[in-house]
């Protein structure tokens, strides 16, 4: 009986032992992995112009970040002017120009290709890290910086500024409805009294095909049009 | 990247069959995932359609899935291979057949059973098992899984009067 209880006790003492043991290897995991991973941003800032030249030396470097999680297109803006720093900088929007149109893509199965700046900011942000994060004037600027490539990203002006991630163009109608369904997320009909059924009806089903609006049939008959751009992806 | 599931839930036109088709399929492929997920938490393995009224109905929204919609839905999730129709009720495989069947034939023979013959209740809801994560599967539900070892002949099904035993090799 009394070995069995000593069998019991030191088996709970291992026991203790082994996950003190798992803990601190844990931290110190954690730590190694925090340096390798400042060491490695230092790398991209400090190499940039080698990695951007040698395609071997990216695929490695990209395969490598993805396998820890870091973004590889991390790069500052330059705070002087002079013709290094505006290399820089053009390096800078390019990166954010290429993250937001990562952010657009990914989501456009879900949205149809329209999603609000603010959204498309956060979600960068995400994607950069908060030691990177960017003012949202910034990522205004390298979308609008696109537009010299065709009208593959576009943004939509207005009161809410949208990004338009599809090649196509939005006629007034449509920009109407998706202007006014800013703040709830959706539109009905009767929002739209001075419009003509027809005429609704007809801009809000090209957007239902466009894959931007959902249709919600409410108990009571009504319907109403829910945009996800608009209600479904703040992150 | 994407929105994650709860979201879709307390959104109102996620409850109403979207008409753009590849929309609909999104849409299936989400509510799939919804329902298995609830019957994954609650450990459903036998369901009627009636089964999912509290996931497929949302009465702080005022919104439900229309007879129509779940018609679909099961149909689709069929077809998909996550259930197995069975007469009026239906088996649903939170887990696909074939990974309930590695985890049984990892028992099998971690646990030195492999060329004995054990019954598929006693598989299910012996003492041996207790611990599996495939304890409490029903035996109509274990069959399915043992077909597909069957299948990759690591194990070979047989009457037994009017039960049914299981051979692992």
């Amino acid at each position: 009986m009394k070995a069995l209880m000593e069998q019991k006790r030191m088996k709970e003492l291992y026991k203790k032992k082994g996950s003190e043991m798992e803990g601190e290897f844990k931290k110190n995991l954690k730590s190694q992995l925090q340096q390798f991973h400042q060491s490695l941003e230092s790398f991209i800032t400090n190499n940039r112009a080698e990695i951007n030249k040698n395609p071997n030396l990216r695929q490695e470097f990209y395969d490598l970040c993805r396998e820890i999680g870091l973004d590889p297109l991390i790069s500052s803006k330059g705070a002087c002017s002079d013709a290094r720093e505006s290399d820089e900088n053009t390096q800078y929007y390019n990166d954010i120009a290429v993250q937001a149109t990562t952010v657009c893509l990914g989501l456009k199965n879900r949205t149809g290709g329209l999603l609000s700046i603010e959204d498309c900011w956060k979600w960068v942000n995400k994607l950069r890290g908060q030691r990177h994060s960017v003012p949202l004037s910034d990522l205004y600027r390298a979308i609008d910086n696109l537009k010299v490539l065709g009208n593959g990203m576009t943004i939509i002006e207005g009161e809410s500024k949208m990004i338009l991630s599809v090649p196509m163009e939005l006629n007034l109608d449509q920009r109407g409805i998706i202007e006014a369904a800013k703040g709830t997320g959706f539109v009905s009909y009767d929002m739209f009294h001075q419009w003509n059924k027809t005429r609704f009806d007809k801009a809000v089903e090209s957007l239902i095909s466009e894959g931007m609006v959902w249709v919600d049939a409410l108990p009571n008959g009504k319907i109403q049009y829910w945009f996800p751009a608009q209600s479904l992806m703040s992150s | 990247m994407d929105v994650p599931l709860a979201k879709f839930l307390v959104w109102p036109p996620f409850y109403t069959l979207q008409p753009n088709l590849d929309t609909q399929n999104q849409q299936l492929s989400l509510w799939s995932q919804v329902i298995l997920d609830y019957a994954k938490n609650n450990k459903i393995y036998v369901a009627t359609i009636e089964s999912f009224d509290r996931v497929t109905r949302n009465s702080e929204l005022n919104r439900f899935l229309s007879e129509e919609f779940k018609d679909m839905l099961f149909k689709h999730m069929k077809k998909q291979k996550f259930i197995i129709a069975e007469g009026l009720s239906m088996l649903i495989f939170w887990q696909k057949p074939e990974t309930w069947a590695e985890m049984i034939y990892r028992w099998a023979s971690n646990s030195g059973r492999i060329g004995t013959v054990e019954t598929v209740e006693g598989l299910v809801s012996g003492d041996e098992t207790t611990s599996e994560e495939f304890y409490g599967m029903p035996v109509n539900y274990a069959i399915e899984v043992l077909k597909t070892l069957q299948k990759s002949k690591k194990a070979e099904m047989f009457a037994v009067g009017d039960s049914y035993a299981v051979k692992f090799f």
